[in-house]
Formats: structure tokens, sequence, C-alpha cells
């Protein structure tokens, strides 16, 4: 079953959270930084089963403070099972419902804490998300951040601390995630049997440290997907040769526009791949070996010597513009149609 | 009792124990002992800095069973009840959960009724700021002559929120940030009470992180506490709290400003590798790049930066071989760009771009440099053009009209003649001018000009209209200084291109028939051509 062990990468924070246990000394607020997807709440979720496995707990453990908890939970106990389903009273999740967590939510929160926990010997709260609290949320939550009741951890889960309120940063014990190295992604995905080891490196590269976007990325409806939409969306939209942009016919390329704003679901994450490539050719010039889309070398190399800085520059600073307009709730199809008009000119 | 933090562990009890805040906390006692303490006060100021513990030690003073005296004794009834936090008369409110107006009507009807057993039923409302406008409203009459046994005390990090009618029925004392140095001293003899040996150089460090905020640097210390065993090297401090070492912000600032872009990409690499916030190692790059600045100025650099005296010097290092200029140019970019990485998805690629942008400046020259620069081009011009002067008298006696004859010797200046001529002729006569916007000039020669007009039949005509030829003769001979011969000429017209492009359509049409490999697709499928269009 699941423990700390299954955590890709991460030494650092898992070593710090072991200390905790070993020690039996738990600060009432965390907080967990680091990007999307490389096991955060994973994390908080395991720091919680070895909060609470009965393996932990037996009766002479539970008076004696000076024995150290044992340091991953045991994962098959009934209390590690029912927090591992989401299903134990006194684990409480709180989750952004509509990419808001909003004061409701808190309030609530805060009704449930002034009572004593169910069975649980610690109580854990994980927010994840916690960017995503509004300010009167975030504001609801600092009094309880500060001096919660006893026996209760607060986990919070953040990208950055920078999108957090000061006061809320600075009453958590901060612990930062690194993004997971390309090489244990690759030997992760390799394990998998529908991945050949090709397609392994590819989407490992793809996925930019990120364990649940490779994840997303390898799911059997998407295998091949999302290595066909990057050559589709470099290839496509020209930008595979860009110095030669210009000379394209601007209808086909309209063309193309119209056919990813169709695509709605998906389009930051195309603008995204855009973006890598054309950093990858800014980055070629000067330290080859950074680049992200490995396995595309040599078109890169070829790509790259076409066309000279500033151009490129100017053309990641267009699709960046047109990220901003789409999330300031722009007409999709507009904004992707000016950007590609501004791709086409220098 | 189980595990508590630093912070929760170590809040000061008494006035004395406040670090960095002497301003107020003397003037609360000072106003305890001389019995004039305001019924409404109210304290402001960054987070962490003791806004909540001096509403707290002040409740206590004021509830003492020895009666209201400026150091509480901690032991009575009263004070061990507001250290737990279950006094019955000290109701400490969360005013970000409890905004609403319905909670401040409540808190209105219960604000009659004596307190239980102490001297004052205090009411502590914390993050203040978060209440509604309603709620503060329903809260002025109550605040402005609350029944005498009421005292209000409000705290909080956001003093622009609060309005002025509450804000002018208060005594409003605002919390200073806490210096590097207080709080260094602070967590060394903290260090002592737990029995843990850091170096003062770590606990520096920690202080520097804080930003002025006791709880931060308290947060700090615990995490660095509670990884050790015993003793931590200054390095380990340093990879636990995620700091960036400065050492890592001076050799990306020495990368970026001696171009060693591919260098600088490794380092972002690198950095972004080991999990820091971009967002934060960005900022702490404008502050280096700051003070760099201000080293460079060299006016005043103790009290404008913040940093040790090894520091500064390896400062001076850096900045000796880069103009102040130069400084002021990256500061610049990076300042402008701050909001393309806060609101960036993937806030690397943002930063690296940014760099680039960076690397890409061409140093500027100072406005100095380049007056002297002009003066010396000026000085140069004037001296060869006297030389020539002097060669001109001496080989060619015959003196020209100065400025008249260059612009018809050029003919490569038959465009700017032409614009010169026109902007003449748009001064004295708008409407000629306007029709001679589309005309071209085609041939100038000494003494004829051969004007092109382009537009449709009416523009031509018009020109060619005797009023308007006189004037444009008479303009004319003004500018060129003698009589010129004018001939205006319609465009030739270009023979209609459609005809030919059908015929190209059908050329290529010919052809792809033609093609073999048509031809062979033709055979295999046993098919015919039944359309054949262009894309």
């Amino acid at each position: 079953m699941r423990g700390f062990e299954s955590i890709l990468d991460q030494k650092q924070p898992i070593r710090i959270l072991t200390t905790f246990l070993h020690r039996r000394a738990m600060p009432h607020a965390l907080l967990f930084t680091g990007i999307e997807g490389v096991g955060k709440r994973m994390t908080a979720m395991v720091f919680a089963m070895a909060c609470n496995c009965t393996e932990n707990i037996t009766n002479k453990k539970e008076h004696d403070t000076k024995i150290p908890l044992q340091q991953s939970p045991c994962g098959c106990c009934n209390t590690c099972r029912r927090i591992e389903s989401e299903r134990h009273p006194d684990v409480i999740l709180i989750k952004p419902v509509r990419a808001v967590i909003r004061i409701a939510q808190i309030r609530s929160l805060c009704q449930t804490l002034a009572l004593k926990p169910y069975e649980a010997r610690t109580r854990v709260v994980i927010i994840s998300d916690a960017q995503a609290m509004n300010p009167e949320a975030g504001n609801a939550l600092l009094k309880i951040l500060e001096e919660p009741p006893a026996h209760t951890i607060l986990i919070l889960t953040a990208t950055q601390t920078t999108d957090l309120l000061p006061t809320v940063v600075s009453r958590c014990l901060h612990i930062r995630f690194q993004p997971i190295s390309r090489k244990s992604l690759e030997t992760f995905l390799a394990k998998s049997d529908a991945l050949s080891d090709e397609d392994a490196v590819i989407i490992a590269s793809m996925a930019n440290g990120s364990l649940s976007k490779a994840l997303s990325m390898i799911k059997p409806a998407n295998l091949k997907y999302w290595i066909n939409q990057r050559k589709w969306l470099i290839h496509d939209s020209g930008l595979d040769a860009p110095a030669s942009l210009s000379s394209r016919p601007v209808a086909s390329l309209l063309a193309f526009a119209e056919r990813l704003s169709k695509n709605k679901k998906n389009l930051p994450d195309f603008l995204e791949v855009m973006k890598i490539w054309l950093r990858d050719l800014v980055i070629w010039k000067f330290n080859p070996k950074l680049i992200i889309n490995k396995d595309l070398t040599q078109k890169i190399q070829y790509a790259s010597q076409q066309i000279d800085l500033e151009s490129l520059i100017s053309k990641i600073k267009a699709i960046e513009v047109a990220e901003k307009d789409i999330r300031a709730n722009a007409n999709t199809r507009l904004a992707l149609e000016v950007m590609f008009l501004r791709l086409v000119t220098n | 009792m189980s595990y508590l933090v630093l912070a929760r562990k170590y809040r000061p009890q008494t006035f004395d124990e406040i670090v960095m805040q002497g301003h107020i906390t003397r003037t609360l006692t000072n106003a305890i002992r001389s019995n004039r303490v305001a019924h409404a006060i109210l304290f402001s100021g960054p987070r962490g800095t003791g806004k909540t513990t001096v509403a707290r030690v002040l409740a206590k003073a004021m509830n003492c069973k020895e009666g209201p005296i400026p150091v509480p004794c901690n032991v009575c009834r009263s004070c061990m009840e507001i250290t737990t936090g279950n006094a019955v008369d000290v109701f400490e409110i969360d005013g970000a959960s409890n905004n609403s107006v319905d909670q401040v009507r409540e808190l209105r009807e219960n604000v009659k009724y004596m307190p239980a057993h102490s001297l004052y039923k205090i009411y502590v409302i914390d993050e203040v700021h978060m209440l509604s406008l309603a709620a503060f409203n329903a809260l002025l009459k109550t605040l402005e002559e609350p029944p005498s046994h009421v005292m209000f005390i409000f705290a909080t990090t956001e003093l622009h929120k609060i309005p002025v009618t509450i804000l002018s029925r208060c005594q409003h004392h605002d919390f200073r940030r806490i210096d590097v140095e207080s709080i260094s001293k602070y967590l060394e003899t903290i260090c002592s009470k737990e029995s843990v040996d850091i170096a003062i150089e770590s606990l520096r460090l920690i202080a520097h992180e804080a930003g002025g905020s006791m709880r931060d640097a308290l947060s700090l210390l615990d995490q660095v506490m509670t990884c050790s065993d015993g003793t931590l090297s200054h390095d380990q401090v340093l990879e636990l709290l995620g700091v960036l070492d400065r050492k890592i912000i001076f050799d990306l600032s020495t990368a970026i400003v001696s171009k060693d872009t591919s260098g600088m990409l490794d380092m972002v690499e690198e950095i972004y590798a080991s999990g820091h916030d971009m967002k934060k190692l960005y900022q702490d790059l404008i502050e280096h790049f700051r003070n760099l600045l201000i080293v460079k100025m060299g006016d005043k650099i103790d009290r404008l930066v913040n940093l040790s005296a090894d520091e500064v010097g390896s400062m001076v290092e850096q900045v000796k071989d880069i103009s102040e200029i130069f400084l002021n140019q990256v500061f610049n970019i990076l300042f402008e760009e701050e909001s393309a990485i806060r609101f960036a998805i993937q806030p690397k690629l943002a930063l690296e771009m940014i760099l680039m942008k960076v690397v890409q400046i061409e140093p500027a020259l100072s406005i100095d440099v380049l007056i002297e620069k002009l003066d010396n081009l000026r000085k140069e011009i004037q001296g060869t053009v006297d030389q020539k002067k002097n060669l001109k008298k001496n080989s060619n006696p015959i003196k020209k009209k100065p400025g008249l004859d260059p612009p018809l010797k050029d003919n490569i200046n038959v465009d700017n003649t032409w614009k010169k001529l026109r902007n003449v002729i748009s001064e004295k006569n708008p409407s000629l001018a306007a029709f001679l916007k589309k005309c071209t000039l085609t041939k100038l020669t000494g003494e004829s000009l051969e004007i092109e007009a382009n537009g449709n039949d009416f523009n031509l005509r018009m020109i060619q209209r005797r009023k308007n030829m006189r004037i444009f003769e008479s303009i004319c001979r003004d500018f060129f200084g003698k009589e010129m011969h004018l001939s205006i000429k319609a465009k030739p017209s270009k023979p209609d291109e459609r005809p030919r492009k059908k015929d190209k359509t059908n050329d290529s049409k010919q052809k792809a028939i033609q093609h073999p490999l048509v031809a062979d697709a033709v055979e295999i499928f046993n098919g015919k051509v039944v359309d054949i269009r262009i894309l």
C-alpha cells in the first residue's frame, strides 16, 4: 500500500515530516508549496495516515510520549484505509468549489474544529490549493490557523507562497516540494506497460516535473494523444519554421486558430506547448542541453538557426498576451487570431 | 499538553517582554498608571509584530485582581483565564469569520450586562478590517459611548480598510516592523532557553528572512530546531529554510551583467530544480539590483542597504566595472516585467524570457557623455566646414546662391524635394496640395518638373485648371528660385489583370492533367478526372 516511499523524489520534505513523527512534535500548521502534481496532497494524506495509523497508536505508545512513532503508515489497517479513501471523519479535506474556496467552507470548518475529534488521535485538516481561498476565506482562517484546538493539524497546499495572504504564510511552517526530476519520471513511466521507452522519455519531458500531468497524459485514451497534439501544434501553427512563417498563407493560420479555439479545455496546455517550443528555440542558441523537448533536438537546431533572438522573444510575448486576454474572458477565437497575426509579423 | 510551536510557547505575558514596541508599551503602562486608559484602542501594523499579544497583555493588566496595574500578576484567576484563553470577561472575537452585522448586534445586546467577576468586560476583535461596512456602522454608537465597564481593543494588519468614523473614535497605536538586530537577539535568548545551539550567523539569516515579523522568525526557527540534533551548520540551515544563498544571487547577477547567457540559464535551472519559488527569486534579484545601484551611487550606504559590511564590500567589487546607467536599465526592465512574472502560469519560463531581455540590453551612454560627444562632433564639423570654406574661397571665387541648388542637382533627393515642395504648397493652397498628394514627381531636371497624376481623371483635370497651374508655377518659381517648366501627365493605366489570371489558372489545370502522377493514378484506379481545383 501507500507510504512515504511511494512518493517520487521529495526526500527533503519527507525527511522533515518523519522527524516530526519521530519526535512526536507536530507543528499545528504546515504549508506545502510546489508546482502542480508533485505529490503535495498525497504527502499530506500519508502524513495524516502516519499520525493515526493503528500500528502507531497502540495503548502503550499512546501514553508514553518518549516512544517515537513509526515513520511510515502501515497502509492496511482500518484507519489508514479509511483515510486513503477519504472517508475518515477526522481527516477533513477542503477543496476549491468552482475554483474558489469560500468563507462558508472555512466557517463550517471552524465549527467542526470547535468540537472534539470523533476518534482520531490527531485530527488533520488538509486545505488543498489554498491559493484559491478568496480574501474573506483566508482572513477567516487566520485565528484558527494561529491557535487551533489541541490534537489538530492544518496542512495547506499551494503552488507558491506569494499567492497567499502574508498573514497566512506567517502562521505556517513552510515546506517546499521540488519538481520531480525527469529521470524519476522516466523510470516511473517506463514501469507502466502501455508505454514504450521512447514515449516515456517524451512524456517525461513534456510533463515538466509534474507527476499528475504525466499521468493524465498516459491514460489509455490520451496515450499518443499528447505526442500527436504536440506534433500538430508545432507543425500546423508553422512554428516549426518560424522564420518562414510570414510566407505562409494567413488563411491557413486563421483556420488553425479556429480549430484551436474549439478545444477550450486543453487550450491553456496547447499554448503552453507552443511557448515551450519557442522557448527551446531561444535556449538552444545559448545552452542546448537545457531544452525541454529533447527528442526533437534536430528540428530545434534547424529552426533555431533560421531565426534571430529578438523575433523569437516577440513571438513568445504574442502568445503571452493571448493567454492573458483569454484569462480575462476575451473572445477566444478572436484572441487566437490576433495572436497568429502577431506571430506572422515580426 | 501537546507540543506548542515557539511562537505560542513564548508569547510574551507582560509588557516588558515585548520586543521593539517601546513606544506603545510605554504609553499603555503610563496610561494604566495614571488611570487614563481609553475605552477603544486600535492596534495596527504588519503581521507578527505583537498586536494580539499586546491586546492580551493589556486585557490582563486591566482585569488583574489587584486592579489595573502596569505589570499583571499572571497568577490571579483573571490572568490565568486570559492566558489559557477561556476568560469569561475577555471576548476574543475573530473579526474575519464573525463579520456580519448580526454578530455585531448580538455583541451590542451583551455589552450592557456587567462583567462576571472582573473590573472590565473587554472585547478584543482581531482582524477587524474584515468586518462588513454595515457591521462597522452598527458598532459606531456603542464605540463612541460604551458603558463604563466595557473596553474595546481592535487589531488589524490593514488599517486602510477601517472606516474613518471608526478610526476617529479609537486611540490608535501603530506597530513597527522589528529590525534584524532585535529579532536575532530575541532568537538567541530563546535558543538558550531551549538549549539548542545555532550559530549567530544563521540566526541573523532567519531574522533577515522574517522581514520584520517576529512570528515568521519563530516559525523558521521552529523548523530549523525540529530538524536539528543539537547543532546545525549554516549550510544546513540554508537548505532547510530554502533560502537562496546570497552567493547564488551574487553569481546570477554577475552572469547577467557580464552577459553570460548560458551560465545564467544553468543557474536558473539549478535553482528551479531545488524547488525554489521563482517569484521569490525574482524579488530577491530586484532587491539585489536595487542595492547594487545604491552601492554604486555610494551615498549613505549604511542607512539604505540593510546588509553586513562584507556583503557591501563584495557589492562594491561587483559594481566596479559597471556603469550606473546600465544598472539603472537592468533595474528598470526587471521592474517593468514584474507583472509578467506575477501572472505567469509557468514563472520559470517567464523568468528566463525576462532575463533574456535583460541580457540583450545595450549599455546606454550617460547623457553627459552624449552631450560631450555631440559637442566634439560639432566642433569637428565646424572645423572641416571652415576649412572647406577657406578652400572654396581660394579655388572658386564665384559665389553661388546657397541653399537653392542642391535639391536640383541631387536626383536621389527627388522624393524629398517633392515632399518639401508639397509642404510649401499646402501652406499657400491646401486644396491644390491635396490633389498633388496623389501624384509623384517622376523627373526633376534643372528647368523642368515632370509630374505623374496617380489618382482618377478628376484629379488630373483639377490640377490642370488654369488657376491652379498659375499658383503651382508661381510657387515653383519661389521654391527653386527660377522659372520651371511643368508637365503633368496621367499615369498610364495598367492593362486589366483579370484575363491573364484566368489564363494562368487554365494553364496550371492543364499542367495538372498532364502530370505523370495524375495519369498514373487515373490508370491505376481506372477512373477519370472530374474536376480540377486550385488550392
